[in-house]
């Protein structure tokens, strides 16, 4: 897990947390991230389990990238956690069906494997707030 | 209809068997009895065969033997002459002889349907647990797939970012490009139910990108006049790519001319053939211009790709470079 740049007690709209069991993966979204927002801070996780550990140490992404389905996500009882956090959302391992319901909770996809311009594409708003 | 299979094949308990049997007895019993002097003489079973089959069928067999052996006792007391004995005469003998064929014949077959339906559903659970695994195995091959696509275009992207040659870089930027294509094809044939793909609408998704990735994009406008071109899933991946080599390679060339290159795009479904038009307002092709003869990778990847398809490429200078590609559609396609 890679220790932030900087962290705050509120929400911090410049930290992008990602969560990817394949480390080759969290690594080129992390330096694509960090291409289109030179100065993001980055976290990188592994599991749910590592997420956990990371908000229960005070930090408030602004962005999650995380490697779940919405199922997977209410499954290990993210999904209430991500929601309340007022991060933008952004899932990469979504099942068939899944993304109607993601678009209500106001969530985006990134479809594997992404090009830095899918990943703009989904961050655009963030981008324009630089 | 569904109801009533449901009832045949559900589980019952000993309780609900007897108090459906007792019932039955009664009622049969009771109205044969109450309507005893409103029949004809000659129907001493008339409310106790409905009372057998519809045991045997709603509480199962053991319940419908019970009841056929209980009614045809109190028929054989109460309704053969003579009456309130259980006296035989050969009427009585043949009555009661008539009286146990048809219910064993009922019993026998409620109990063949009963057993026939019982073991469609085991099949049909069984059915549907396959159906559910093979939905799953689907599934979990699709995102293997979709995860290695990711890690292979992951490392193309950390082998860019460490290249400083712009020629090296390029390189990459267009087997990236190739594999967003292969990926994009895989996505659309995700569902196992949809095995073709609308090559017109996967071209609007993938070539504004395949232009944007590339040095040159801000001197290039690509604009398209595509028609639905459904293709099946096995012509999907060679056609998506020739049109992505022939883009590129156009794009390619734009660089030469210094000056704002407009890049467009035809798709046309003719009956049994597919006719694909990439035009640019460049310079043309060079007179000399062999295709079979040019180093280009992309270009070579198009010829062995058309040749594949069993289609035909032509390429020809009209108000710049153009080149036809048309592919017969295989039948399986809707055209």
């Amino acid at each position: 897990m890679t220790v932030p740049r900087f962290y705050e007690e509120h929400v911090m709209q410049h930290t992008v947390l990602i969560q990817d069991p394949d480390a080759l993966i969290r690594i080129d979204l992390a330096q694509t991230v960090l291409d289109l927002w030179p100065d993001a801070s980055v976290i990188l996780c592994k599991d749910a389990q590592q997420i956990a550990q990371t908000v229960a140490g005070g930090v408030r992404p602004g962005v999650l990238i995380l490697r779940q389905s919405l199922r997977g996500l209410r499954g290990a009882n993210l999904a209430d956690w991500a929601a309340a956090s007022g991060a933008r959302v952004i899932l990469t391992g979504v099942d068939d069906g899944e993304a109607p319901s993601i678009a209500s909770l106001g969530w985006s996809t990134l479809d594997m494997p992404f090009s830095a311009a899918h990943l703009r594409r989904v961050l655009q708003p963030g981008c324009n707030d630089r | 209809m569904e109801q009533l299979r449901l009832w045949a094949v559900a589980e019952r308990s000993p309780l609900y068997q007897w108090v459906f049997a007792i019932l039955a007895i009664v009622i049969a019993v009771g109205s044969r009895a109450y309507l005893d002097h409103a029949l004809p003489p000659g129907f001493p079973y008339l409310t106790l065969f409905p009372a057998v089959i519809l045991t045997g069928y709603f509480a199962g067999t053991r319940a419908g033997i019970a009841v056929a052996v209980v009614c045809g006792i109190a028929a054989w007391y109460l309704f053969l002459e003579p009456v309130n004995s259980f006296a035989l005469t050969p009427p009585s003998i043949l009555a009661l002889v008539f009286y146990m064929f048809i219910v064993t014949t009922d019993l026998v077959l409620i109990h063949a349907m009963r057993y026939a339906l019982s073991t469609l559903e085991v099949e049909k659970d069984r059915s549907d647990t396959l159906a559910q695994a093979n939905k799953t195995m689907f599934h979990e091959l699709q995102h293997r797939v979709s995860n290695n696509l990711q890690v292979v275009s992951s490392l193309l992207k950390m082998q860019r970012r460490n290249v400083a040659d712009e020629s090296a870089r390029a390189a990459l930027d267009v087997a990236s490009a190739r594999l967003q294509v292969v990926a994009s094809i895989q996505r659309q044939l995700h569902n196992p139910k949809r095995q073709t793909t609308d090559m017109g609408q996967l071209m609007r998704d993938v070539l504004p990108e395949v232009v944007s990735s590339s040095a040159l994009s801000d001197r290039v406008v690509l604009d398209f006049d595509v028609e639905p071109v459904i293709v099946t899933g096995d012509q999907a991946t060679p056609l998506a790519l020739i049109i992505v080599e022939l883009v590129s390679n156009a794009v390619e060339h734009a660089a030469a001319s210094h000056r704002m290159t407009h890049l467009h795009l035809t798709m046309r479904s003719r009956g049994p053939e597919a006719i694909i038009i990439v035009q640019d307002d460049g310079d043309g092709l060079p007179a000399d211009f062999v295709p079979e003869k040019s180093r280009s990778l992309g270009l070579r990847v198009a010829l062995q790709f058309t040749e594949q398809l069993g289609g035909k490429l032509v390429f020809e200078t009209v108000n710049g470079a153009r080149v036809t590609l048309t592919i017969p559609l295989e039948r399986s396609a809707p055209h």
